[in-house]
């Protein structure tokens, strides 16, 4: 099994030619990408933010899990000092959080957009190992020929699409959970500096 | 008629009644004679002497009567005899016509059976017919496929069984040779085109080692039936193993279709010979690689300067922005390089100023520094989008080329058509190559720009935040 796994791995690298190694890595690095950013991007509580803040100011706490709970923590800690400027405190305090959000979103968006370039590069190799070989009349010899040409042609094309559509598909979902996680700390920032008797009450 | 007849007999019976008296005895007589003499008329002949006085009614009347009666009788005997006969010829004629009918059935029969004789003898026809077609093909083909090795000789007639025959051995004949491998004397080029003569190792019609004192290793067509030797790694020690009579463990072979066309050596071209195939769009996209790669390797040289570390620079300076020591602080940043220092230093030079003033001041200054962060990001963006563009230009003036060369030489050598495009494929692989690390790069040290530009907003706010609330908890302290 695993040695086919493996079998296999070694015939694709053989087949697509110079192109497939650079392809690998960025596969590689992409799904790398991908977990860290889901790993990060993990909300916490699936409780709203208004019942979150007024949870923990009620001092019904237990260990924060994710993002919007660790922020709800500090932000309620931060508000206790009573610092002068509490917005600019907090904006402060959440950068960290705000930038996690950010990680390697451009990594993944760039390799989404190479690795089908890759495969165009793969595909132009083909073609031109093709060409030479229908010059130089080795039809179906030796390495390559019109067939090795053709099927690194398409196979090159396969792969680069097969690494960069998942990346498109996964990476457009967690961007659009990393936005909203932003939209949610701003939403803290702002119940945390609104006045006092407002929470209390609700 | 039997009724006319006796209504005839009845009437002369009455006659002979009204006179009784006129011929008693003779009454008689004629009772007698009637019978006697109906036949004949002689009694009536005899007996005019007699009666020629009294010619009566009665007298002719009897005679009448006599005559008919003989007629009748003489009828109804025609009248048997008529139907007798014709009872005979009906039976003779209706066995005639039973029998004529039982023939017709026959031939029938016969006529059906006959038929599907000719159906038969038609289709067996049609499958000779076919049959025929089939060998003369295959005699065809066995002339076209087997060459020198057969020979049709049986001329525009059928060919026959022993045809057949030998047209099978030949075939065996050829497989035979075709699946050996073959020693013989023979001549062959050497890689630099000198011809020596040497022994060859045909291995059937797919390949050929040649050995000679010159060189040898694997051999490949050179046209017309001439073989050339091939520059095929470890064939040389294949060939010497083969000419000695051992089995090699691999065959460093080159296999051929036909010896008919040659095969050229493909020369491994240099990158410089490659670049020179795209022209002048190759040469251009090129150099702007270079460009582009050398200005990936600025910017990665100014973000680095740019890029601080945050934490370092604010642990740096905290301690005395706390204390309000604005002086040790500017000291201490200047002696640090990057960005991010110096906006911060921008920051605690105003840090009296209120605060939207000083928030102003620290965009500007993030303004004012970006633009360095900025620079070449869009250049090396610009070149990245552009170099597959520039690389599908000169594949599409290579074809234009190369249909031009077609339209004036016709396409008769493969070798010019597909040469051409080969070549004109070059600038787009070209492209590419340049395209996909400048993308690549370029879009992460943007990534990298914006990641300092957060930072510098987020120490310089952080610095403000720190004075202000040492300077509150002063003024409390003091309150």
């Amino acid at each position: 099994m695993l040695n086919g796994l493996i079998n296999d791995l070694a015939f694709y690298f053989d087949v697509g030619g110079y192109v497939m190694p650079p392809l690998f890595a960025s596969a590689f690095i992409l799904w790398f990408a991908i977990g860290f950013r889901f790993a990060e991007l993990r909300r916490g509580s699936v409780r709203s933010v208004r019942q979150l803040i007024s949870r923990h100011a009620k001092g019904q706490r237990h260990a924060p899990r994710g993002l919007i709970d660790t922020a709800v923590v500090l932000g309620l800690e931060i508000r206790r000092r009573e610092p002068p400027d509490l917005r600019r405190w907090l904006d402060d305090a959440f950068a960290d959080y705000e930038s996690a959000t950010k990680r390697f979103h451009t990594l993944i968006l760039s390799i989404v957009a190479v690795a089908p370039v890759l495969g165009l590069l793969g595909t132009v190799n083909g073609m031109i190992e093709t060409f030479d070989s229908l010059g130089d009349m080795s039809l179906f010899a030796q390495s390559g020929g019109i067939a090795g040409g053709i099927s690194q042609a398409l196979f090159t094309t396969q792969m680069g699409l097969a690494v960069a559509i998942p990346g498109l598909v996964v990476g457009g979902l967690l961007d659009r959970k990393a936005l909203r996680l932003r939209q949610e700390l701003a939403q803290v920032k702002d119940l945390l500096c609104a006045p006092q008797h407002d929470e209390t009450a609700s | 008629m039997n009724r006319a007849l006796n209504s005839l007999l009845l009437a002369l019976l009455l006659a002979a009644l009204v006179t009784p008296v006129l011929a008693q005895d003779e009454t008689a007589e004629s009772d007698t004679e009637t019978p006697v003499e109906a036949t004949s008329a002689e009694p009536v002949a005899t007996t005019p002497p007699a009666q020629a006085e009294t010619p009566s009614l009665e007298q002719a009347y009897q005679r009448e009567f006599a005559f008919l009666q003989g007629q009748k009788r003489d009828l109804e005997r025609r009248l048997m005899e008529l139907r007798s006969r014709i009872d005979r010829e009906r039976g003779g004629l209706q066995a005639e016509i039973r029998g004529l009918e039982a023939e017709v059935v026959d031939m029938r029969g016969q006529a059906d059976r006959l038929d599907t004789l000719v159906f038969e003898s038609e289709r067996a026809v049609e499958t000779a017919r076919d049959n025929t077609d089939l060998l003369a093909s295959t005699f065809l083909q066995a002339d076209f496929t087997l060459g020198d090795a057969y020979a049709p000789s049986h001329g525009d007639a059928a060919p026959g069984t022993e045809d057949v025959a030998a047209l099978f051995d030949a075939a065996a004949d050829v497989l035979r040779d075709h699946s050996s491998v073959t020693r013989s004397d023979g001549e062959f080029f050497l890689a630099e085109g000198t011809r020596v003569s040497g022994q060859i190792i045909r291995v059937g019609q797919i390949a050929a080692y040649g050995i000679s004192p010159q060189g040898q290793g694997a051999l490949a067509p050179a046209g017309d039936g001439e073989l050339k030797l091939w520059p095929e790694a470890g064939s040389a020690e294949v060939a010497t193993a083969l000419a000695a009579g051992q089995r090699p463990d691999s065959l460093a072979i080159f296999a051929y279709e036909s010896l008919a066309n040659e095969v050229e050596t493909r020369d491994d071209k240099s990158v410089i010979d490659v670049i020179r195939d795209g022209g002048l769009i190759g040469w251009i996209i090129v150099w702007l690689g270079v460009i582009g790669v050398l200005l990936i390797v600025l910017r990665v040289f100014f973000l680095q300067r740019a890029s601080a570390s945050t934490g370092r620079i604010i642990d740096s300076v905290s301690a005395h922005v706390k204390r309000g020591d604005r002086d040790a602080a500017l000291a201490v940043l200047k002696k640090k390089s990057g960005s991010t220092s110096r906006v911060v230093a921008s920051a605690i030079r105003n840090l009296d100023r209120d605060r939207d003033h000083l928030e102003d001041i620290v965009s500007e200054s993030i303004l004012h520094e970006s633009s360095h962060l900025n620079r070449f990001g869009a250049v090396i963006l610009v070149i990245a989008a552009v170099s597959p563009l520039l690389g599908l230009l000169g594949t599409v003036t290579g074809m234009i080329s190369t249909f031009d060369v077609i339209t004036e030489f016709g396409t008769g050598d493969p070798k010019l058509l597909s040469g051409g495009i080969s070549i004109a494929l070059v600038t787009t692989q070209l492209g590419l190559i340049v395209a996909i690390p400048l993308l690549l790069l370029g879009n992460v040290l943007s990534g990298w720009a914006e990641r300092i530009k957060d930072d510098m907003e987020k120490a310089a706010l952080r610095v403000i935040n720190q004075y202000l609330e040492a300077r509150h908890e002063k003024a409390s302290g003091a309150a």
